[in-house]
C-alpha cells in the first residue's frame, strides 16, 4: 500500500504543522482513493473470474480454471481444489496450481484429506491461518513438499452439498491473507459451485446420451438381423468404454438353459469375442448360483478386496475371464424381460474405481433392460421369418403334391391306357417311354416334397441319421450298426440334405434287395464326407433297377464326389459314397 | 360274392382330382373285365354313391377335402364287407402303409404309373387276396409306437383309443370292433376319427395344418 510519491520533505515554521496535517490528510485521501480503486479493481477481477469459470462446460477444465483464478485473485503462490468422494470423507481428486508436474510427481500420492485439509472436510467453514504448521491439526508435510506458510481454505458447495474444498497457500510477498482475501475467496467459491454444477449436469447429459446411443445401436444391430454374438460383442465393447471398466462379459442362456458367454471385452487388447475361435461357443457359466441371481432379476454390485474369503466366486468367475485384477468392484446385471431370464451383463472395474461405480450401476441396469427387449424382439422377428419360410415351403410341397403329381399321374394313366389299345408296336414303345419319363418325374417331385419337409425340421443332423437308422430296423428286421463321427454338426446345408437322402436310399436298397442279416453304416467327415454301408446280403443284382443308384451317384457328383459298389467277402456289398465339403458344383 | 375269372369286376373311384379319376377310368376300362361303376370326389359323395352301386372294389385316395379317405373306407368296409378296398396315395411308403392298415383296406398303391401294377392289384384283390401281409401290419404298428415316443399328439391317445387302434391293426371293421369292445358302431367311429386325427391322417385341410406345425419324423419320409 505504497503511494507513488516519496514522503513530503520537512517544512520549517508555522506552516509545518498545518502542512504536515494536510500532507497526512492528502496521503490519507490518496491512500483511501487508491484502496477504493484497488477494491474496485479486485471486484472487477472477481467478476472476470466468475465469468471465466462459469463459461466452461468441461468439468476438468472448469476445475483448473477455478484454482487458477483463485490464486490470481488473492495473490497465492499455490492453490488446490480437492474433490470429495461419495463417502464425503476422502479426497478423490486434487487439482493444483503452482506446482510443476515434476514437483507433483516428487511429492507422490495426492493428499487423501488428513491434517488441516481434513479439518476443513470435517468442519466445512472458511479457515485462515498465518502459519500452517502452527495449527494443532497440522499433520506436517510429506518429503519434497514445497514450504507453505500462510493458508486459506473454503468449502465449495453445490446446493448445500459440499463438493470439495478450495485451498490456497503462500501469499505472494510473504504477507498473510487478509479479510478481504477471504471475502473474495468465498465469493469465488460460490460461483465455482454453480460452474461445477453446470459442468456436471452437462457431463451427465452427455454421458446419458452416449449410453442411449449405445443402447440404440445394439437394438438396431439385433433388429437388423445381425447375429446375437456380434451384437453382444459390440455391446460389451461400448459398455466397457462408457462405464470405464476393465472387463465386460455378456452371457446369454441357450436353448438348454445354460449360461453361455457370448462376448468378453477387455481393455488394451481391444479384442471382443469369447476368447475362443470365432463361431465356437464360449465358456459356460455353470455355478448354480447364477440361475438364482438371474431369476431374482436384481442387479448385484460385489466389492471384493484382497484377502477376502472366497465367498464371492460369481465375481471371481467373471474376473477370471479377462486379464484383470482378481479383486475390485464387479457388477452383475441380469438381462431379463419380466420373469424370462435371458442372460447377464457383467462389468468388472479396477479396485480404485470403488467410489464411482455406484452411479454406473444406474446406467447399466436400463441398458440391460433395453438389450433384453431388443433380444426378445429380434428373436420373435427371426421366429416369425422362419415360420413364414416354413409355411411357404409347406405350401409349395402341398401344391406339388395336390396338383402337379396328380396331373402327371393322370396323364400317365391316360397314356398307359392308350398304349394298351394302340395298334402299332412303335406307338406303344413311344407311349411306354413317355409313361416311364412321367414316372421318373413323379419320383423326383415326391423327392423334392420330402426335402422340403426335411428342411422344415432343421433338427440335429446326427439325430436325423440315428432316426433313419432306427426306422430302417422295421424294414430290415434287425438293427443296423451305426458309427458317426463328430464332424457331422458342421456340414454345409446342401450337403446335409444329400447325406440324409443317401443314408435313406442306401438302407432302403439293402432292406429291399440284399436279404442281409447284418448292416453296418458309418459316416466319417474330414476333407470329404464318406458314407459307408456294408451288408452281408446276396450282393448287387445286375437286373435290379438302377435309378436309385443313379440318384446316389448324381448326389455324390454334385459335391465332387463318387459312388462305389463293391462285393464284400464272403458275400454282401459295400457301398461307399463320398462328397466334398465345398459348395456344390454344376451337374 | 367272389367274381369268377370271366365275370366283370365292378370298380368305384374316390379321388378329389377329377383328372386323376378320368385317367384311372381310361386305364381301367382298357382292361376287358373291368367296369368303372361310379366316381366320387368327396367323402360325402362316396358315402352316398358306393352303397347304390355296390362295387366289388373301391379305390380311395387317402385324403379327401371334406374328410379322411381312411374314415370313409372304414365306414364302407364296415357296412358293406363285400366291397374290397384299395388305398391310392401319392405319399411315401410308411404313411401309405399306415393309411391302408387304418382304413381296413386290402392293400395300398403308390401313385406311380408303371410300377404300381394297378391292374394286377385289382385282379388279386378281386380274387380275395389280402395284399397287406402280417409283416406289413406289424411294421405299421411299430411305426406308430415309434412315433408315439416323439409326437406329443400320439402320447395323448387314451387307453380306449389305443385299444381301438389295436383292433384296427388286426384288420377288424368298426362293427367287429364294436362287438368285441361292447361299443356302439357309432362310438367306434368316433374313436376312429379321433385316432386318425391324432395320427395326422385326417382330411387334407386338417392334415395340412398339422403338417405346417409338426415337422414329419425323418423315419417316415418318402423313398426316392
Amino acid at each position: 500500500m505504497q503511494g507513488p510519491h516519496p514522503p513530503a520533505p520537512p517544512h520549517p515554521g508555522w506552516l509545518s504543522t498545518t502542512a504536515l496535517d494536510l500532507d497526512d490528510l492528502l496521503d490519507e485521501l490518496r491512500s483511501r482513493a487508491q484502496a477504493s480503486s484497488r477494491s474496485q479493481q479486485r471486484l472487477e477481477a472477481l467478476l472476470d473470474a466468475v465469468m471465466a469459470i462459469t463459461a466452461g462446460l468441461d468439468l476438468p477444465e472448469v476445475l483448473t480454471r477455478i484454482v487458477d483464478c483463485a490464486c490470481d485473485l488473492v495473490d497465492a503462490t499455490y492453490g488446490a481444489l480437492g474433490v470429495l468422494g461419495p463417502d464425503g470423507e476422502h479426497l478423490v481428486e486434487f487439482v493444483t496450481h503452482g506446482l510443476t508436474q515434476a514437483e507433483r510427481d516428487a511429492i507422490g500420492d495426492l493428499p487423501r484429506g488428513h491434517g488441516v485439509l481434513g479439518l476443513l472436510i470435517r468442519e466445512p467453514h472458511p479457515l485462515r491461518l498465518d502459519t500452517l504448521a502452527d495449527h494443532p491439526a497440522s499433520y506436517g508435510f510429506p518429503p519434497n513438499h514445497p514450504p507453505m506458510g500462510s493458508f486459506m481454505g473454503t468449502p465449495v458447495r453445490i446446493r448445500e452439498q459440499v463438493f470439495g474444498n478450495l485451498y490456497l497457500t503462500e501469499k505472494i510477498g510473504g504477507a498473510r491473507f487478509s479479510d478481504e482475501d477471504e471475502s473474495i475467496l468465498e465469493a469465488l467459491a460460490a460461483a465455482a459451485g454453480i460452474a461445477i454444477d453446470n459442468a456436471r449436469l452437462y457431463e451427465r447429459t452427455m454421458r446419458q446420451r452416449q449410453w442411449m446411443e449405445a443402447t440404440g445401436e445394439v437394438s438396431q444391430m439385433l433388429l437388423e438381423g445381425r447375429d446375437e454374438a456380434a451384437a453382444m460383442g459390440y455391446l460389451a465393447g461400448r459398455a466397457r468404454v462408457l462405464s470405464r471398466a476393465d472387463l465386460v462379459v455378456v452371457a446369454l442362456q441357450d436353448g438348454d438353459g445354460r449360461l453361455v458367454v457370448q462376448a468378453v471385452d477387455t481393455d488394451g487388447s481391444g479384442a471382443t469375442g469369447t476368447g475362443a475361435s470365432p463361431g465356437a461357443p464360449g465358456p459356460v457359466l455353470d455355478d448354480p448360483r447364477w440361475p438364482h441371481l438371474l431369476q431374482g432379476g436384481a442387479p448385484l454390485l460385489l466389492l471384493t478386496r484382497p484377502g477376502d474369503p472366497d465367498d464371492a466366486t460369481l465375481a471371481a468367475a467373471v474376473r477370471a475371464l479377462g486379464p484383470v485384477s482378481a479383486h475390485g468392484p464387479t457388477a452383475l446385471v441380469p438381462v431379463h424381460l419380466g420373469s424370462d431370464v435371458i442372460g447377464v451383463l457383467a462389468v468388472a472395474w479396477p479396485p480404485d474405481a470403488e467410489p464411482v461405480v455406484g452411479h454406473l450401476l444406474d446406467l447399466l441396469v436400463p441398458l440391460a433392460h433395453q438389450v433384453a427387449l431388443a433380444l426378445v424382439a429380434a428373436r420373435n422377428q427371426h421366429t416369425r421369418g422362419q415360420l413364414a419360410l416354413l409355411e411357404e415351403r409347406e405350401r409349395i410341397a402341398r401344391d406339388m403334391h395336390d396338383h402337379v403329381i396328380q396331373r402327371l399321374f393322370a396323364t400317365g394313366l391316360s397314356l398307359q391306357a392308350t398304349s394298351r389299345v394302340a395298334g402299332s408296336a412303335a406307338v406303344r414303345t413311344r407311349l411306354d417311354d413317355a409313361v416311364e419319363a412321367l414316372d421318373e418325374a413323379i419320383k423326383d417331385i415326391r423327392h423334392t416334397i420330402f426335402e422340403l419337409h426335411r428342411q422344415n425340421a432343421p433338427s440335429d443332423l446326427r439325430r436325423e441319421v440315428e432316426d433313419l437308422v432306427h426306422a430302417a430296423q422295421d424294414g430290415l428286421g434287425f438293427p443296423p450298426g451305426l458309427t458317426l463321427d463328430d464332424g457331422l454338426s458342421s456340414l454345409p446345408v446342401e450337403l446335409e440334405a444329400d447325406l440324409v437322402a443317401v443314408v435313406r436310399e442306401a438302407l432302403a436298397n439293402v432292406s429291399r434287395h440284399a436279404r442281409a442279416t447284418a448292416v453296418q453304416l458309418s459316416v466319417a467327415t474330414g476333407d470329404t464326407v464318406t458314407v459307408t454301408v456294408s451288408d452281408d446280403g446276396v450282393g448287387v443284382d445286375p437286373q435290379a433297377p438302377t435309378s436309385g443308384l443313379a440318384n446316389l451317384r448324381a448326389r455324390a457328383e454334385r459335391h465332387g464326389g463318387s459312388l462305389r459298389l463293391e462285393p464284400r467277402s464272403p458275400h454282401g456289398t459295400v457301398l461307399t459314397w463320398t462328397a466334398g465339403l465345398g459348395p456344390p458344383g454344376g451337374g | 360274392m367272389q367274381p369268377e375269372d370271366s365275370t366283370a369286376i365292378r370298380i368305384f373311384l374316390v379321388d378329389d382330382h377329377e383328372i386323376v379319376r378320368r385317367g384311372l377310368r381310361e386305364l381301367l376300362e382298357s382292361v376287358p373285365r373291368f367296369e368303372v361303376v361310379g366316381e366320387a370326389g368327396t367323402a360325402a359323395e362316396a358315402l352316398a354313391r358306393i352303397p347304390a352301386t355296390s362295387p366289388d372294389i373301391a379305390i380311395f385316395d387317402a385324403r379327401l377335402p371334406d374328410g379322411s379317405g381312411i374314415d370313409v373306407c372304414r365306414e364302407i368296409r364296415s357296412r358293406y364287407p363285400a366291397t374290397k378296398a384299395l388305398i391310392l396315395t401319392s405319399f411315401d411308403d410308411e404313411r401309405a402303409l399306415s393309411s391302408a392298415v387304418l382304413a381296413g383296406a386290402a392293400g395300398y398303391l403308390l401313385k406311380d404309373i408303371k410300377g404300381n401294377g394297378l391292374v394286377d392289384a385289382i385282379l388279386a384283390v378281386a380274387a380275395g387276396k389280402q395284399l397287406l401281409t402280417p409283416a406289413d401290419v406289424e411294421r405299421a404298428r411299430r411305426s406308430w409306437a415309434r412315433e408315439s415316443q416323439v409326437d406329443p399328439r400320439l402320447q395323448s391317445l387314451s387307453p380306449q383309443e389305443r385299444r381301438v387302434l389295436d383292433h384296427i391293426a388286426r384288420g377288424m371293421t368298426n362293427r367287429e370292433i364294436g362287438l368285441t369292445l361292447s361299443l356302439a358302431e357309432k362310438t367306434v367311429k368316433n374313436y376312429v376319427t379321433a385316432v386318425l386325427g391324432k395320427l395326422g391322417m385326417e382330411s387334407r385341410t386338417q392334415a395340412a395344418v398339422f403338417a405346417a406345425t409338426h415337422p414329419p419324423s425323418a423315419g417316415g419320409a418318402a423313398s426316392p
